[in-house]
């Protein structure tokens, strides 16, 4: 069994390896099966260009608040993976695997995509309402499958209980996203901020999606150069 | 001529006078040169690229506050007391006696209004009394292209760091996109308020990079880094928060080596991230450096070991075209110029806020 990015020799319990995925910035995703289900091996490697502390830190504060998250939303159904193992020092996380491809993929594919953005912006207000942020919200970071169920991953950047600047800027993220990786949907943010309002539940003591979509365009003002 | 200010008529009266030493040069030379003013903040620049692309060095004057930051209008004042001295150095070029000046181009944005008037004024007059086009130009892109002329990249990442811009920047459908940038001050400017604090002048890059390499001098400096706020945001960035740490920490006793060296190290880390991100988000292979930070020989060396360890490429230009220069100004100018684009005396204003993705990508 080899191992990307030197962990040769190191055993994952119950981990048959089978072909890497996605070389991305933080992780090497490798899929597999564990235990006889499908699943997908996180290897986040050491960043050669961090200084090691640095790098050892945020690898580990990274790790562990996605395993945190992922436990939280497990308990909710919230369509994210599960939680199977991880190793901190080692730096990896075996999770569940979803049948489906990035959204990035999807609306490039197929340009009557509007419904999809629309159900993306649903699906972060119902994270949003689980009292956690994402941090990361791209189209490579919500997976697709061919009913269009939306599965979202890569919690490493998220915060259990964040604060309405986190929440705002999770739409800031996504925005930016938006605009330069999807220009050819024009109004892709207003569709999606109006699929994340419609599921406001409402509900007392949470914030509302009112309130977040106007931090939302105050961040959204703060950036050098806006219209 | 209708949208021009008050204030901007006076200056380019003021020019006038100055410029009428030189009038029309001389023709019957080989080639052509389009020349590129740069003077969106603290630097007023200019300099000549042929028609090949071959460059000239710039004529560059960098306004030094003698206390604080920049003052838009002190520095406009400035840059003004500059543009005699300066166009008698670009007239007096080998490249400017041998060849025809075909166009000027100049900063249109973003930049520092009373700066950016400078360059547009000078630019528009040396425009109608040498009777050749004139081209506005956006000055972030002008950094990638000074880049891409430089060091032969195709189709870059960008990440452009310098005083007042922190961004990464990646084309796709036919405009250069901000894929993400910073959402509080820029990271130069970061680095030159901890600067100031500590009572070192403008600019206080150098200064740090100087105090962080005697830092790594220590046998065990990499265990005494000093844990800063690290300021990503998915694809966006911020340095407020690790200023003020790092403010504190100096408060607290820490030695400044030490404080610039973990400095550097959260601050080049978190950009070097956004943009493998980027990377990662767009395909692309090659990574280009861009701006004045990136005159900084530990963000270049961080770049370089990001892109090997993905199988891409980093580049960067010498560091006299990474700070603001005048000559890549004239690049963007010239490509602009080849497929036929001006802008016209109305279309010339101005444009403080000017959006790196309202230009279309017409070159190659």
């Amino acid at each position: 069994m080899s191992h990307p990015n030197g962990m040769e020799g190191a055993t994952i319990p119950m981990w048959i390896e089978d072909i890497v995925m996605h070389k991305g910035a933080e992780a090497t995703v490798t899929s597999g099966s564990w235990l006889g289900k499908s699943a997908v091996l996180k290897l986040r490697s050491p960043r050669g260009y961090r200084t090691p502390k640095l790098d050892k830190k945020l690898t580990r504060q990274r790790l562990s608040v996605e395993a945190r998250v992922l436990g939280r939303l497990q308990l909710d159904n919230f369509p994210s993976p599960s939680l199977y193992d991880l190793d901190l020092d080692n730096g990896w996380i075996l999770i569940s695997r979803f049948e489906g491809k990035p959204l990035y993929d999807s609306l490039n594919e197929d340009l009557n995509s509007l419904e999809k953005i629309k159900k993306f912006g649903k699906l972060i207000r119902k994270l949003h309402e689980f009292g956690i942020s994402h941090g990361d919200l791209t189209t490579h970071n919500v997976l697709i499958d061919k009913y269009d169920n939306l599965h979202l991953i890569d919690f490493g950047l998220a915060r259990i209980f964040p604060e309405l600047e986190h929440l705002g800027l999770d739409l800031q993220v996504l925005n930016e996203c938006l605009t330069s990786s999807h220009s050819e949907y024009e109004n892709a943010v207003d569709i999606m901020l109006s699929g994340y309002s419609e599921s406001d539940s409402k509900l007392p003591d949470i914030i509302s999606a009112s309130e977040v979509i106007s931090r939302f365009n105050e961040i959204r003002g703060r950036v050098r150069y806006h219209a | 001529m209708s949208n021009f200010t008050t204030v901007e008529n006076k200056r380019l009266h003021v020019y006038r006078k100055e410029l009428d030493f030189k009038g029309i040069p001389l023709s019957g030379f080989m080639g052509g040169v389009v020349l590129g003013i740069e003077s969106t903040a603290h630097t007023l620049s200019f300099g000549m690229v042929d028609l090949d692309g071959k460059v000239s060095d710039s004529y560059s004057n960098l306004f030094r506050p003698e206390e604080g930051g920049i003052h838009p209008r002190e520095a406009a004042d400035y840059h003004c007391s500059q543009v005699s001295n300066l166009l008698n150095g670009v007239t007096n070029s080998e490249m400017f006696k041998q060849n025809n000046v075909e166009a000027i181009a100049f900063s249109q944005g973003p930049g520092l209004g009373p700066c950016l008037r400078v360059g547009a004024s000078i630019a528009r007059t040396l425009s109608k009394s040498w009777d050749i086009p004139l081209i506005g130009v956006n000055h972030c892109i002008a950094h990638i292209e000074i880049g891409r002329n430089q060091t032969g990249c195709i189709d870059p990442v960008l990440l452009y760091v310098s005083g007042g811009n922190t961004q990464v920047i990646a084309k796709s459908r036919e405009k250069y996109r901000v894929m993400g940038e910073t959402l509080d001050i820029g990271i130069g400017n970061m680095l030159d308020k901890f600067a100031r604090n500590q009572g070192l002048p403008f600019p206080g890059g150098p200064k740090i990079e100087k105090l962080a390499s005697e830092f790594t001098n220590n046998l065990d400096y990499e265990d005494k880094l000093i844990d800063l706020p690290y300021g990503v945001q998915g694809m966006d960035m911020g340095f407020s928060g690790m200023l003020t740490a790092a403010q504190r920490r100096v408060l607290a006793g820490d030695s400044l080596e030490s404080i610039s060296w973990s400095l550097q190290e959260h601050a080049f880390a978190s950009c070097i991230e956004v943009a493998e991100r980027a990377m990662a988000h767009t395909g692309k292979t090659e990574l280009l450096l861009g701006g004045g930070v990136a005159c900084n020989s530990r963000i270049r060396e961080m770049a370089q070991i990001m892109c090997e360890e993905r199988g891409a490429t980093a580049y960067w230009p010498e560091k006299k075209f990474c700070i603001d220069n005048g000559t890549m100004i004239a690049e963007l100018g010239r490509l602009l110029h080849n497929v036929g684009f001006k802008t016209s005396l109305e279309d010339s204003s101005i444009n403080p806020m000017l959006r790196t993705d309202h230009t279309k990508v017409i070159w190659d």
